[in-house]
């Protein structure tokens, strides 16, 4: 699977169009490789979503230029984008329709002509094999949402774009996504998303862009901004526990993913231990 | 803009259903009126109405009445006058039907006369007194639920449609194509509206009963059980109002006898 | 009533008023704005269904401001009552029931509505409908004529395609939201 790059050209957007309307995006430029995992972070209202929408041409820029690989954005349908970038909104699992989630994950690929090989894959990535033959709305709405990931990975795009996708999962459900989206980045596919969810970025994202006010404010590794307590407090975050944990002993090598820190805790428990089981001798000594 | 204006005139200070009744009025009257004279008074009763609510409730209603009346206008215009019957009158360098105009002037007058007086009852009833008279005023809860509930829910299913819009699209439906491609797109954006739609309504009824709406049983007349909750502050009613409303069903009853009997006349 | 009945009704009247908004992103010919009603009256019964179709009209002109087409009301009625009937004789269970029985609705509901439309309004009523008639009228036709053939055909394929849906629809539903339905086991 290839991926695609992403140029956004000092884009600008506004809503309504009309005068004195806010500007949502205030001229944005932003580069993506192909294969790079971006996380797109900011409070609400900073122009996350709007930009996200302008590279499938559901918005079009009233200035700039949007480019997916060597398509100009702007002169394509967003049905058309499908065939590039699937696009998983934050409120994805309003969107079923099938009488069984499989049918509903090969909706997508139908469209395009993919090959149903696709949906297998998808079923299986995130682990939905086993509900794949029930009603979407006999099954939970967070399962919903999975389902609704499973059908746009089934398409197979070359670029992953996503809303909020751990917005009401449970901590295994996020895992199942971060799971199938670095299996997707592994095998090239450019992802970007946008999130409020730290520790979900901390696990998925290697670049970290901050968007306040339609303007991009910082855009660093994922390890450098985590460990940035002021950088993430200005746009109304802060590091997710693992880090807290991390920055709070001093971990050597600033690790991020929790695996990371796990693997910096195994080397700290060691002379911890040997300080408190020293502590605990003397205290039984001096009784 | 359509909808309630604050203020403080007779109109807004009159109780909803005499507001209403009066609107009514207009309607039910606007259907006995034959006569191009007739309706033209009614429009001119209509004007006065909406000048009762005061400036700024005649800005906020007669700019959108003329506006929705306008196309309709016009189309009577061309539907009667330019496509009517013989004989034909020459209004500069057009030729118009005489009969047509006159049945283009009651038409369109009766549509002017109701869209001005129901904006103006619109613009002149707080949405929260007319809630409060019909639970005053004994109405079943179904009915009250109905009328007050359903336009909150309504911003937030247009929400929803405009997304799943988004959504196919992302996933490769196209919204054009053959009249029967896009019949066949029907499915995949009206089911997941009312699918999701469904889907809800349990948690709905829930809440709304943790909330106490449901406090009361199946059964009772007329769309609602037998809730009788009390009007915390219902709007005063008053003996000049109810004659006022008394006289206005009178006039329309006396306006439909005349009109019956003069057309058997 | 139940609370339930109540809520449902309300969902019927939004799915009235919004599912324009998908008809005119597909720029399709048609309101379908009684798939609401329609759909009310298979899942919970007449008089739910009458509720929907009135509150759906009332609503309308409160949004639009278009009071004027409140007298329309009346065919609301009418297509609660003939859907409630429609889906007792088990016309949602297949397509092949569907379109008949859409297009029994589109004829009584032209009938209802064209008298209406020529009495009251002289054939001159919301957008679409007003066009064929004039264009039919322009022809040469009588204007009876001429609201009854533009009403006909509105109603026979609005109708038609809004019975085919609430089919679909009814099809759709998951076992779990079917079962709580009693009037579908009739």
């Amino acid at each position: 699977m290839t991926g695609y790059a992403v140029r956004v050209e000092a884009v600008r957007f506004a809503y309504g169009g009309g005068e004195g309307d806010v500007e949502a995006l205030k001229g944005v430029s932003l580069d993506v490789a192909a294969g790079e995992r971006v996380a797109l972070l900011g409070p609400n209202g900073a122009g996350k979503t709007t930009l996200t929408r302008l590279l499938v041409a559901l918005r079009r820029p009233a200035a700039g230029r949007v480019l997916v690989g060597d398509w100009d954005v702007a002169t394509r349908r967003p049905d058309e984008m499908a065939r590039r970038v699937g696009y998983v909104f934050q409120h994805a699992d309003q969107q079923l329709f099938a009488r069984t989630i499989a049918d509903d994950v090969a909706f997508g690929p139908r469209r395009l002509g993919r090959p149903a090989s696709g949906v297998a894959a998808a079923l299986d990535e995130l682990e939905l094999e086993a509900v794949a033959g029930l009603h979407p709305y006999d099954v939970p709405p967070p399962t919903r949402k999975l389902v609704a990931l499973a059908g746009v990975l089934a398409m197979e795009p070359g670029l992953l774009v996503l809303d909020e996708p751990t917005a009401g999962l449970d901590r295994r459900e996020r895992e199942r996504v971060v799971a199938a989206l670095r299996r997707r980045a592994d095998a090239g596919v450019t992802v970007l998303a946008v999130s409020h969810d730290l520790a979900f970025v901390a696990e998925l994202a290697e670049r970290a862009v901050v968007m306040r006010d339609g303007r991009i404010v910082e855009d660093r590794a994922v390890g450098d901004l985590m460990y940035d307590r002021a950088a993430l407090s200005r746009v109304g975050l802060k590091p997710p526990t693992t880090v807290e944990i991390s920055m709070a002993l001093g971990l050597a090598g600033g690790p991020v993913r929790a695996a990371e820190v796990v693997e910096a805790l195994r080397g700290v428990r060691w002379t911890q231990n040997a300080e408190s089981s020293r502590d605990a001798e003397q205290a039984s000594g001096s009784s | 803009m359509i909808g309630y204006v604050a203020g403080r005139s007779i109109l807004h200070r009159a109780h909803p259903y005499t507001t209403l009744a009066l609107a009514g009025a207009v309607l039910l009257g606007a259907f006995a009126m034959t006569r191009p004279l007739q309706v033209g008074l009614l429009v001119l009763g209509a004007a006065g109405f909406a000048a009762l609510g005061g400036g700024a409730t005649l800005r906020s209603s007669a700019k959108p009445a003329l506006l929705l009346a306008l196309p309709i206008w016009v189309l009577l215009f061309v539907l009667h006058g330019l496509l009517g019957p013989e004989p034909r009158v020459f209004f500069g360098p057009v030729r118009l039907s005489a009969a047509g105009i006159a049945t283009a002037l009651v038409l369109g007058g009766r549509v002017t006369a109701i869209v001005l007086a129901f904006l103006t009852a619109l613009a002149t009833t707080a949405p929260h007194r007319l809630v409060e008279a019909m639970t005053a005023g004994g109405q079943p809860f179904g009915r009250i639920f109905l009328l007050s509930s359903t336009l909150t829910v309504l911003p937030r299913m247009r929400e929803r449609a405009a997304l799943i819009l988004e959504a196919q699209q992302c996933r490769g439906l196209r919204l054009g194509g053959s009249p029967l491609a896009r019949l066949k797109a029907l499915g995949p954006l009206a089911l997941p509206l009312v699918l999701g739609a469904l889907a809800e309504v349990d948690e709905q009824v829930l809440a709304l009963d943790a909330r106490g709406a449901g406090d009361r049983r199946e059964g009772g007349e007329g769309g609602g059980g037998a809730a009788r909750r009390t009007a915390l502050d219902p709007p005063r009613d008053s003996t000049a109002q109810r004659v006022v409303r008394w006289a206005l069903l009178v006039l329309v009853l006396a306006a439909y006898a005349w009109k019956f009997r003069s057309m058997r006349g | 009533m139940t609370l339930r009945d109540l809520v449902l009704i309300r969902l019927g009247v939004a799915v009235n008023l919004v599912i324009g908004q998908i008809v005119a992103a597909l720029l399709l010919p048609v309101y379908l704005d009684s798939v609401g009603t329609i759909l009310v009256a298979a899942l919970v019964g007449p008089r739910a269904a009458i509720a929907a179709g009135l509150v759906s009209q009332v609503l309308n002109a409160v949004i639009s401001g278009n009071f004027s087409w409140l007298p329309f009301g009346l065919v609301q009625v009418v297509i609660a009552l003939y859907a409630t009937a429609a889906a007792r004789l088990g016309a949602f269970r297949s397509y092949a029931t569907a379109v008949p029985a859409g297009l029994g609705m589109g004829l009584v509901a032209a009938s209802c509505s064209a008298p209406i439309s020529y009495f009251l309004f002289g054939g001159v009523t919301a957008g679409g409908v007003t066009v064929v008639t004039t264009v039919v009228r322009a022809l040469g036709a009588p204007l009876g004529v001429a609201v009854a053939s533009a009403s006909y055909a509105t109603d026979l394929l609005d109708k038609t395609i809004a019975f085919v849906l609430v089919t679909l629809l009814l099809r759709s539903l998951p076992r779990t939201l079917a079962t709580r339905f009693p009037a579908l086991a009739r």
